[in-house]
């Protein structure tokens, strides 16, 4: 046998083995003990989105052999559908609002199902924003909740750089004056300026699916956002 | 009483089996059936497989190995003798770089015959230490059985060829792991070319799953006896 016909022989032994193998990303590989659920939500007042991504060891996961994710939100529990996002599988399902916790369950056919994970939503609230009329301040306010999450006020608009401020607590109320709000280097327009005002409260956790090591992660990032548009004239 | 002629009978039996196994002749240098077999060889291979990632996650992966084997296989009687095999070498892979094994097997030679294609079939039965297989099992040595059959066909008297398998199961805290080996080689006079390839499996995880590693690559030797 030849030189060129042995190497030949090789590389196609060599290519029926690799074709032997399954393809890989698909939850029929992963553990469940191994997953992560990366769930995230916005509620931005108009409607509201539930996202799960589902991470492991090999990467980006998709669910496949019957394996399927539901929410329970308000009572009502829902499938939710795949979607892509940056080439990677995404889980979501579209609502109204969220009014408040919902459940997370993960379904498998061979594998340790995931039950009644509690996914926390900071309350729903309604955002007021008055002032900015010649000398006065700009003043916002809302439901406090202590319990809300992370609370981040921004301010953006065409003649101002972004203003992005959090706060320690969730006191309700917030006060910014029109110096604050400063101009951009080019220098303000003369015109009145359209300024978009909102409030974000998030929660965000962590927390493992089993008690076992390896256990599994749950993380969860679940905001409330309300935007109220306001005029300033510098 | 009973327990006494039970005790006699066992021992009878086995000294009549040790003589028909060990026969009355022992077996001849440059017997032409060729149930010996002394070789050294070099045998390179790739690999890719699944190994367990977390609990239970298959996760693809691959990496090359080489390896030099000194073998002898032997029969001071007609039709029971010995197989060893010792091999040292190296493995690509993030866990590990060194291997090294060493096997021995009582060997049977149930069928040897002459004719226009001269032959044997060997089998045995022994055991072996070395580094775990699959590497990413560890790097701690272990013992395992072996089984090991190896059929030897020769058409001429410079002309060999040889197929051997040999089988390792274990079972550990590991799970349940075996070795299939499998081995087709042709030489001529003092030197032969062949192809090895080799299945690791391993069940285990949770949830429980197989994880395999295939293996395949040259071998290149040389037939001392």
């Amino acid at each position: 046998m030849s030189r060129g016909r042995t190497t030949g022989f090789f590389l196609v032994a060599m290519t029926l083995v690799g074709c032997g193998l399954d393809p890989v990303r698909v939850s029929d590989r992963v553990s469940t003990r191994d997953m992560l659920l990366s769930v995230t939500a916005l509620d931005d007042g108009a409607a509201a989105a539930i996202d799960v991504r589902v991470g492991s060891p090999i990467g980006a996961v998709e669910l496949t052999g019957g394996d399927a994710l539901f929410v329970t939100v308000d009572g009502t529990r829902r499938p939710m559908a795949e979607g892509q996002l940056n080439g990677a599988p995404i889980y979501s399902v579209q609502l109204d609002t969220l009014p408040g916790d919902f459940l997370l369950d993960l379904e498998r056919q061979d594998d340790r199902d995931v039950h009644g994970v509690v996914v926390e939503v900071p309350s729903p609230f309604t955002l007021t924003a008055v002032g900015l009329m010649q000398d006065l301040p700009l003043t916002l306010a809302w439901e406090a909740d202590p319990e809300g999450g992370e609370v981040v006020v921004t301010v953006q608009g065409d003649c101002i750089d972004v203003l992005t401020r959090s706060l320690d607590e969730d006191t309700g109320m917030l006060v910014l004056t029109q110096a604050e709000l400063r101009p951009p280097p080019a220098g303000p327009p003369l015109a009145p300026c359209a300024l978009q005002v909102s409030i974000s409260k998030t929660i965000t956790t962590r927390d493992a699916l089993f008690s076992t090591n390896p256990g599994g992660n749950v993380t969860t990032s679940v905001e409330q956002r309300r935007t109220i548009a306001a005029t300033w004239a510098p | 009483m009973h327990e006494g002629r039970r005790f006699i009978g066992g021992v009878a039996g086995a000294l009549a089996l040790a003589c028909i196994l060990t026969g009355t002749e022992a077996a001849q240098a440059g017997d032409p059936s060729h149930v010996a077999l002394w070789r050294f060889d070099m045998h390179g291979a790739y690999f890719q497989g699944d190994q367990r990632l977390g609990a239970g996650t298959l996760a693809p992966y691959n990496g090359w190995g080489f390896w030099g084997r000194a073998g002898i296989s032997e029969f001071p009687w007609k039709w029971l003798g010995y197989d060893v095999l010792a091999q040292i070498g190296m493995v690509g892979t993030p866990q590990g770089t060194f291997d090294v094994s060493a096997e021995g097997a009582v060997a049977f030679a149930p069928a040897r015959w002459k004719g226009s294609v001269d032959g044997s079939i060997v089998l045995g039965v022994g055991g072996g230490f070395g580094f775990e297989r699959p590497v990413w099992l560890g790097r701690g040595g272990t013992g395992y059985p072996l089984l090991l059959g190896r059929l030897t066909l020769k058409p001429k008297n410079s002309i060999r060829f040889f197929t051997s398998f040999r089988f390792t199961p274990i079972t550990s805290d590991a799970g349940w792991v075996r070795s299939y080996d499998l081995e087709v080689a042709g030489g001529y006079k003092w030197w032969y070319l062949g192809l090895r390839g080799r299945i690791d499996d391993v069940t285990q995880g949770d949830p429980e799953r197989l994880y395999r590693t295939y293996w395949l690559g040259p071998t290149a030797g040389l037939v001392i006896r």
